[in-house]
């Protein structure tokens, strides 16, 4: 089970992405409170990615601010790190771990109690259903298994903020619903969630509230 | 369809394909093979020759011409067997995939499509070990350690030996074809021997995979993406399965880690063994006082950093995660010497094991063979950090000229460092030895910290 944490409070002010002269986020501002869940929403290239690579830390707004908790956001800053768990693309996995041994070396990771480790990693792969995949090796999964591994695997690391991109692609009809429904939980435990998401049916049912991401000189 | 009518169809496919000149594989090959003769004939005669005149006298007085000759001998099966096992993964006979898909796929015999496909690497592999095997030959009867006859037998010797690498190749791809039925090497084997056969054993599939991932390959070493190229270049693992990580507290929860990928690809652990233990040994000897040449103990630092390297996963690893969002906790450092536990301790066991009993036989001290066993152990593992944590190639590699001899020495640096290091401390124990083992832990401690920020832009 996932312990209830306060979530973090994310603010955007004006913040814009520029590389090489290239415009990948016009200045776009948003608020996500903690225990809630954020839609970002916009056309493919409107900068949703780079919004929330911004807001994890990864990379440094060319304009405006980006703050958690008040603190700038940087992943170089292990507050960041501790607060932030993020599934944008596939993470780096490894190949010779089978997935409960993913779950049990993040586990032991960060600290948690080792006599209760197994407990929580078969809980953590059953979130997304594949505890039944459990001795399996990641190259051993379909793309869509491995997608429902990648979120357990998000989840299941200690985090105040969730950043997801795309969280429902790969997935089919009930998975998509079993995703809304994980994502309300969280927010319910006082995570605070950012995600981008083309589908309205996920949306609809996750959203606390939705920020438009446009590509037009507003 | 008869033999000749498809002959004139390849014909007709090759003009539309590659104009009338052809696609060019056979000019490339021959220039290639003349730049081998040319560079073999000129440094590599004139060296191993050298060597022979100033070391053969003293070695034949030693006796040591039968353990070279033994040594040589194992060297060589070791190559062949290699040489068959990356057949799995990466055969020789890998046409591009438009050919496979409209030429091979076609009614047309497969033994006439996928001629060209074998017989250019083929005919590479022969010419190169003629080569080799005709300047170790000269080079011997040359430095006055044999007659004449060397020089024949070098060429014919080394013709053969390249040609069955070529066949232990192609039947390593024989055995990995999901469309060949007998999965055994040695039916594999004799399967290769007759080329014609094997070739129109080989499926579709099993060639698109083998093409394809020759395509990756090449365009991962081009890249300096070391992570792509392990991912192409190994073999699945599917071993040890049922074992189990256990938590056991942060870092030794990621020295469990190493341990248990360690178990479930146990040939990094054979093979780290077999290059560490003779590779100390041979340092530890070159350092004893017996007349061994500084070459003795270049070439046992070498071995004993080749070895050590395969036992650094988890430090490639852990490589591969940085810049990606963070889903272990605790910091990089802490992760990076957690992984630095395993290579290290192998390390010095399997270091002892060659370099102390050397060492005492020899007359030497155990604070001379503990000496030796740490300075490669740890020159190994700060190697590997360099070579774990080191950011993409420099632009300057994209560019025709200098671009090919940039990228092999971007490669090739880390590990070319660690030798340079662990020759340096074990050949000039004292201040020399203290700066250059500090300014490699300086770069390997830089190299994660400019890995773990280079992401950002």
């Amino acid at each position: 089970m996932v312990s209830r944490m306060t979530g973090t409070r994310v603010e955007v002010v004006d913040a814009a992405k520029e590389l090489d002269g290239a415009v990948l986020l016009r200045p776009t501002s948003m608020v996500a409170e903690p225990g809630t869940c954020v839609v970002l929403r916009g056309p493919n290239g409107a900068g949703k990615t780079t919004l929330l690579r911004l807001v994890g830390g990864l990379t440094t707004p060319s304009g405006g601010t980006v703050t958690l908790d008040g603190a700038r956001a940087d992943e170089r800053d292990p507050a960041t790190r501790d607060a932030v768990a993020a599934l944008l693309g596939a993470p780096a996995t490894y190949r010779d771990l089978t997935l409960v041994d993913h779950l049990t070396l993040v586990d032991a990771t960060w600290g948690r109690d080792p006599d209760t480790c197994a407990e929580r990693v078969v809980g953590g792969l059953a979130r997304f259903g594949v505890d039944g995949l459990a001795e399996r090796f990641t190259h051993e999964l379909s793309s869509g298994q491995r997608h429902l591994f990648h979120l357990a695997l998000t989840w299941f690391r200690p985090a105040r903020l969730l950043l997801l991109d795309e969280p429902e692609q790969r997935l089919d009809d009930d998975r998509r619903v079993l995703l809304a429904t994980r994502i309300r939980e969280r927010c319910g435990e006082g995570t605070t969630i950012v995600m981008a998401c083309h589908d309205p049916d996920v949306t609809a049912a996750a959203a606390d509230e939705v920020v438009e991401v446009t590509s037009e000189a507003g | 369809m008869s033999d000749d009518g498809d002959r004139h169809r390849l014909r007709d496919a090759e003009h539309v394909l590659h104009g009338p000149e052809g696609s060019g594989g056979w000019r490339q090959l021959l220039y290639v093979i003349y730049v081998l003769a040319l560079l073999a004939g000129l440094y590599g005669f004139t060296t191993v020759r050298g060597l022979v005149e100033v070391l053969g006298p003293t070695w034949r007085a030693q006796g040591l011409v039968g353990p070279i000759e033994v040594g040589s001998a194992v060297l060589l099966v070791v190559v062949l067997v290699l040489g068959h096992l990356a057949g799995r993964r990466r055969g020789p006979v890998t046409p591009d995939l438009p050919w496979i898909e409209h030429v091979v796929a076609s009614s047309v015999d497969r033994r006439l499509t996928l001629r060209d496909a074998w017989r250019l690497p083929a005919t590479g592999f022969g010419a190169g070990g003629a080569v080799v095997g005709g300047v170790l030959g000269a080079a011997l009867w040359g430095g006055g350690a044999a007659g004449p006859a060397t020089a024949v037998v070098g060429v014919v010797g080394g013709l053969a030996t390249g040609l069955l690498l070529a066949v232990l190749w192609l039947a390593g791809q024989v055995v990995s074809d999901p469309a060949v039925e007998r999965r055994s090497s040695g039916a594999a084997v004799a399967v290769a021997l007759r080329p014609q056969v094997a070739l129109r054993a080989l499926g579709l599939e099993g060639l698109r995979a083998h093409s394809a991932r020759s395509s990756r390959l090449g365009g991962a070493v081009l890249a300096g993406d070391p992570r792509a190229m392990r991912l192409e270049a190994a073999s699945p693992v599917r071993r040890g399965r049922s074992l189990r990580l256990r938590s056991r507290g942060r870092e030794r929860t990621l020295l469990a880690r190493d341990v248990l990928g360690m178990r479930r690809q146990p040939l990094l652990l054979v093979g780290g063994l077999a290059l560490v233990v003779p590779g100390s040994a041979l340092a530890a000897w070159s350092l004893a006082g017996w007349s061994a040449p500084v070459a003795g103990l270049v070439v046992g630092v070498l071995l004993a950093q080749l070895g050590g390297g395969l036992w650094c996963e988890g430090l490639r690893l852990l490589g591969d995660t940085l810049g990606a969002p963070r889903l272990l906790g605790g910091s990089v450092d802490q992760e990076a010497l957690a992984h630095s536990a395993l290579p290290v301790g192998l390390s010095v066991l399997a270091g002892a094991v060659g370099a102390v009993p050397v060492t005492l036989v020899a007359g030497g001290s155990l604070l001379g063979a503990a000496l030796v066993v740490l300075v490669l152990a740890l020159t190994t593992t700060a190697a590997q950090w360099v070579a774990a944590f080191r950011v993409g190639p420099p632009t300057l590699t994209l560019v025709p000229e200098a671009g090919p001899p940039l990228l092999v020495l971007w490669w090739a640096w880390p590990l070319l460092l660690g030798v340079l290091v662990g020759t340096l401390t074990l050949a000039f124990p004292g201040p020399v030895a203290v700066l250059a083992l500090g300014a490699l832990a300086m770069l390997a401690r830089r190299s994660l910290q400019r890995a773990a920020v280079a992401h950002r832009d």
